[in-house]
């Protein structure tokens, strides 16, 4: 079974939080990496502040990382590539709401998981182009996490002049393949609004628990 | 706690950097996801018994929250850390077999000698296995816990179709095969009279609960749909690690 997980279950959820800090070397840095890796610099440069650990100051530090965060990642494309074949039955006002909803979901149960950073480091090990359009990459990466190596890949993709994370995949787990398959269980029974409403609602309850959490840490 | 499998990783990391540094270039492109997304999306896996499957999927995660987790917490709170640490250290240990006898069925010679060695250490050095002496031994090759699913994958059988077992969870045909073989593999298999032979692998299972709950809980608070998250990860698992 999936043992380093197993063993230290924050550990991924983390893993997939932290997959953006390194301090490894870049390889033949392509521009997808770069971007990876300025992203991740910056975001390191806020949590290695000792306002992280001071419960008044948590917040400002936690939402000025999301800002960061949020910038490499494209959550449109993530949206169309989980829900997959039925995104053209969706209209424009549900794939609006849809996309809201996923990075909501994606924010609160990711960021939820950065409280917890604890000096993890990153390497970077290569990267590997997908496809033969010259448009997509994939970056390979190791988290560290307790002295357990947790393997992340990123796969990063060009559009509008920059770089941005459309999938991510953990210990050979792919999350948008993932998350799809949950889509096409619930659309086969239901519509959009459904689908749409179940996102919302999980990422409502994913919040309620962060902030649970949150509450007894400190 | 663990490893041989950290060690592994460590070098590997190593040699995955000097390798990529010299072949960066030429490194074949992966497939292309995008088909994926654009046409009908064909399930993971076959699941011809979904039905019975999703009535164990819910028995499984009805025992698991209102017996498997009391269970895991009132042993967790009894037994101290570095006890749980030596147990699992003593098992997985003791479950060297397995893995030694799978890396050699799928031809992985070095690495049946990196687990090989990793025994005697601990067995000897590791009074018995409770302590991972080995651990900060370099091994010469990456070692992946090895066992029968992964070699008759190795042998070019197919998943076959997806089952949930009640209490073991996830599996696929061809892993339940595995299971079956690695059982008489395992030392515990043989430990008599049976009485002490189950008690001591039910001290196993106890020991690693709470994390594998832990996952499970883990992994179902993040789902949607957590039978088709659960099921869709289980058969990506496997297959990465067959890949490897």
């Amino acid at each position: 079974m999936i043992r380093i997980a197993m063993r230290h279950p924050a550990a991924l959820c983390l893993a997939l939080a932290l997959g953006l800090f390194a301090q490894g070397k870049a390889l033949a840095a392509s521009s997808a990496q770069e971007a990876l890796e300025r992203t991740v610099n910056l975001v390191l440069r806020e949590l290695e502040k000792p306002e992280l650990k001071n419960p008044a100051t948590r917040e400002a530090v936690l939402s000025k990382v999301e800002g960061i965060v949020l910038t490499l990642f494209s959550f449109e494309e993530l949206s169309r590539r989980t829900v997959g074949p039925n995104w053209k039955s969706f209209s424009q006002d549900q794939q609006k709401s849809f996309i809201t909803a996923f990075e909501d979901l994606l924010r609160e149960r990711y960021l939820g998981a950065l409280e917890g950073y604890n000096g993890e480091s990153v390497s970077y090990i290569k990267e590997t182009p997908v496809g033969s359009g010259g448009d997509k990459v994939q970056i390979d990466s190791q988290v560290s996490i307790k002295n357990k190596a947790v393997p992340v890949s990123y796969r990063m993709l060009s559009t509008g002049g920059r770089w941005v994370v459309y999938d991510m995949i953990i210990e050979g787990v792919g999350m948008v393949q993932n998350y799809r398959s949950q889509f096409q269980a619930v659309l086969q029974k239901g519509d959009p609004e459904e689908l749409i409403r179940l996102v919302r609602a999980k990422a409502e309850e994913t919040r309620a628990a962060n902030g649970k959490k949150a509450r007894s840490a400190s | 706690m663990r490893r041989p499998l950290q060690r592994g990783l460590c070098a590997a990391l190593f040699l995955f950097t000097l390798h990529s540094a010299a072949f960066a270039a030429d490194a074949p492109a992966l497939p292309d996801d995008d088909e994926a997304y654009l046409d009908a999306v064909a399930q993971i896996v076959p699941d011809p018994l979904e039905g019975w499957n999703r009535a164990v999927f819910g028995f499984n995660d009805g025992f698991n929250t209102h017996v498997a987790r009391p269970v895991a917490k009132g042993y967790a709170y009894v037994m101290p850390d570095f006890m749980r640490a030596g147990i699992g250290n003593f098992f997985y240990n003791l479950g060297f077999p397995i893995r030694f006898v799978n890396n050699l069925l799928q031809g992985r010679g070095m690495a049946a000698g990196v687990e090989m060695s990793s025994f005697i250490l601990n067995t000897t050095a590791g009074l018995g296995g409770f302590f991972d002496v080995a651990e900060h031994h370099k091994p010469v090759v990456e070692v992946e816990e090895e066992d029968m699913g992964q070699t008759f994958g190795v042998w070019g059988m197919g998943e076959g179709f997806y089952i949930v077992w009640p209490l073991l969870g996830p599996s696929t045909a061809r892993d339940s095969l595995g299971k079956v073989g690695d059982y008489f593999l395992d030392p515990l298999t043989y430990v008599e009279p049976w009485g002490l032979s189950l008690g001591a692998e039910a001290l196993e299972t106890f020991n690693g609960l709470n994390e594998v709950l832990d996952l499970y809980d883990e992994m179902k608070s993040a789902a949607i749909e957590p039978y088709s998250s659960v099921r869709d990860a289980y058969v990506q698992y496997r297959r990465a690690k067959l890949s490897k």
